[in-house]
């Protein structure tokens, strides 16, 4: 489970320390960081992540639109502050194992990672 | 979850975004057509909305939901952003920041609750007018509400933050990583020739060998001085950043249209000077909007590196300034008589002009100034630029009686110590840091005088006193009655090497940094002093120069 890699794509270097933190405390130490959608598309391509935690809204390419491709290649979990059931709803349309809203919980987080992953 | 250790990030995170909001909303007022713009805003407020409420600071985050809400719903054209709304999202900007700096300093965020309030009701009352196309013309006077909120504004903005960190490229920190090494190596080198100078064998390489070392070493520590001058500069960007807001704010408040033009904001200065520069740029910027520019017009503010210094150039294309009324001015606040002023209108004695414009005498009188068109605060732009050893040069009008362009030269970079200032009798001086072991009180018992030298007893050894007043007799005012003190003394002690000895002060001031000029000229022989610096009220303090203070006690 440790070795198990993460991808955490969001534009506020705050909230990925927040994630990250979060995760080595239940366990994970194997992390890849990206800042925007394409980042997300790049580093999927080049460090085959198990799980990518994605943000929606992020400068130049967004989440939302890349959630189709990106679930091809790895499990996707959303953590957006976008809380609407339209977002929810579209998000899991496109290949969303899961949807997380900010501001969250530390078990929230952990006990959907774990879901979503089989552990 | 403890949250404090990203306390720090979040802050720097927030602060980088609020500065965007205000950057993209400006850029909005001048290109309301730009969708992208809107979309940014968005996403900032979004980003400050998602962090802060991570951080459970609710109100902060309740408030940047509201400002989200209004750019989405300007985004999708079922809001228009009128002139009012602008004002209040600007509003909200300045109350982020106030709560994020209240954070910062106290750990609690400020309640926002009214704010928040009232912009989410804006943006549904014209989301409904919008959308059910009733065409209300909103009002573009300044309501009484913009008017106090520019005021509120204006006056925190005189101030602009001290800069408290800077960042420093890691190449820089490598140097710095690359010389400490070299030291370490060359004291090594230095420790081992000093113990082979005890052996008589080997005394004589070794004091061959010392010199090079000696001379390596004075090498490294210039380069180490150097590479910390750099890492303390900071690009022109941290106090320019602020200035579109300013600009915009005292122009609207006074119905003028005035465009500001920055370039050179990358160019880097030390950030002492960066942090003084904020006033003196403000002064200037104000002066130009209330007096310069009349109605419409442009100013400007060009940093550029020249050789071994940095221009920053103020201009604006508004009314220049009225020497005649400038001299009169000066006439009638007894600056000058009324034969010099005569003398002074024919000749158009430029120094001779300037010089008054600087007085500060004349830019207490606030009508006076306005009819001159220039003056408030000039006095403090000048003493400013004397303080960090610059210069400031007034060309006005630039022509036919419109333009005006003040050119402030900077050094790169200063001599900067930390100093402790004293007194002693009617004199403050200033004793750098780095020679003071520490600060004693001294019983008068354990004063000794030996042929005619006064001794302390500190800690069971033997000090020499240094009476400055005896040393600079001409320095100090001569003394009517003898302050003679029966209650313990106060003394520094000052060493150099193995020498010490404690100068004898009356009071101690404060500690802080201090630029030092070097003495002038015809000032130069006089031994003692190592410089001169100016403090914050103006004052001008002497810097006493150890070295030749402890050769004169051991001269004696």
């Amino acid at each position: 489970m440790a070795d198990t890699k993460i991808l955490i794509v969001d534009d506020s270097a705050f909230m990925r320390s927040v994630l990250k933190n979060i995760l080595e405390g239940a366990g994970y130490s194997n992390f890849v960081e990206g800042e925007n959608g394409n980042d997300a598309r790049t580093k999927t391509d080049s460090e085959a992540p198990a799980l990518i935690l994605l943000d929606l809204i992020m400068p130049e390419t967004g989440g939302m639109g890349i959630i189709a491709e990106l679930s091809q290649k790895a499990k996707v979990i959303v953590i957006s502050a976008v809380g609407q059931d339209e977002s929810v709803n579209e998000a899991k349309a496109n290949g969303a194992s899961d949807y997380i809203v900010k501001p969250f919980e530390n078990d929230q987080v952990v006990n959907t990672i774990n879901k979503v992953l089989g552990l | 979850m403890d949250l404090s250790k990203f306390k720090e990030l979040y802050i720097s995170e927030v602060e980088t975004q609020i500065q965007k909001l205000n950057d993209n909303l400006l850029a909005l007022e001048k290109t309301p057509e730009e969708k992208s713009i809107l979309n940014d805003l968005m996403r900032s407020s979004h980003t400050i909305k998602g962090s802060s409420a991570t951080m459970s600071y609710n109100h902060m985050a309740t408030l940047s939901h509201v400002l989200e809400d209004i750019f989405d719903n300007a985004r999708k054209g079922t809001l228009a952003l009128s002139k009012g709304i602008m004002n209040e999202l600007f509003n909200g900007f300045d109350a982020l920041e106030k709560s994020l700096s209240a954070i910062k300093d106290t750990g609690v965020e400020l309640d926002s609750t009214e704010l928040s309030e009232k912009i989410k009701v804006l943006c549904t009352d014209s989301t409904k007018k919008v959308v059910s196309k009733v065409a209300a013309k909103t009002p573009t006077a300044p309501t009484k509400e913009t008017d106090d909120f520019n005021e509120a504004f204006l006056n925190k903005d005189q101030t602009i933050d001290e800069i408290s960190r800077v960042k420093v490229p890691i190449h820089r920190l490598d140097d710095l990583m690359d010389i400490t090494e070299e030291l370490l190596v060359n004291k090594m080198r230095i420790e081992s020739l000093s113990a082979g100078l005890i052996d008589p064998k080997t005394a004589k390489s070794a004091l061959i060998e010392l010199k090079p070392a000696v001379e390596q070493l004075s090498r490294l520590v210039m380069d180490l001085q150097f590479n910390v001058l750099q890492a303390r500069l900071v690009p022109l960007e941290q106090i320019f950043s602020r200035f579109p807001r300013m600009v915009r704010d005292l122009a609207q408040k006074q119905n003028k249209e005035i465009e500001l033009k920055i370039n050179g904001s990358e160019i880097e200065l030390d950030r002492t000077i960066v942090d003084k520069l904020g006033g003196p740029i403000i002064h200037l910027l104000r002066n130009a909007i209330d007096h310069g520019i009349e109605q419409k017009g442009t100013i400007s503010i060009t940093a550029k590196h020249q050789k071994d210094y940095i221009t920053l150039v103020i201009e604006d294309d508004g009314r220049g300034i009225d020497w005649d009324k400038v001299i009169t001015s000066a006439i009638e606040s007894n600056i000058i008589s009324s034969e010099e002023g005569t003398k002074l209108k024919t000749s158009k004695n430029q120094k001779g002009m300037e010089k008054l414009l600087f007085d500060p005498r004349l830019s207490t009188k606030g009508e006076v100034t306005e009819i001159s068109g220039r003056g408030v605060g000039l006095s403090a732009v000048q003493q400013f630029v004397e303080e960090i050893s610059g210069r400031i040069i007034i060309k006005s009008p630039l022509e036919e009686g419109s333009g005006t362009r003040f050119t402030l030269e900077l050094p790169l970079t200063l001599a900067i110590i930390d100093a402790l200032l004293v007194r002693v009798k009617d004199q403050t001086m200033a004793i750098p840091f780095s020679s003071i072991e520490r600060t004693v009180h001294v019983e008068q018992k354990d004063i000794k005088t030996i042929a005619d030298h006064e001794t302390a007893i500190v800690a069971g050894t033997d000090v020499p006193l240094i009476r400055l007043e005896q040393v600079f007799k001409d320095t100090f005012a001569k003394e009517d009655e003898k302050e003679q003190k029966d209650g313990p003394i106060t003394v520094v002690l000052v060493k150099r090497g193995k020498e010490v000895a404690g100068i004898v002060v009356d009071e101690l001031l404060a500690q802080q940094e201090i630029i030092i000029k070097p003495l002038p000229q015809t000032l130069s022989t006089i031994k003692g002093f190592a410089g001169s610096t100016i403090l914050g009220d103006g004052r001008t303090v002497l810097i006493l120069d150890l070295v030749s203070l402890l050769s004169y006690i051991s001269g004696h």
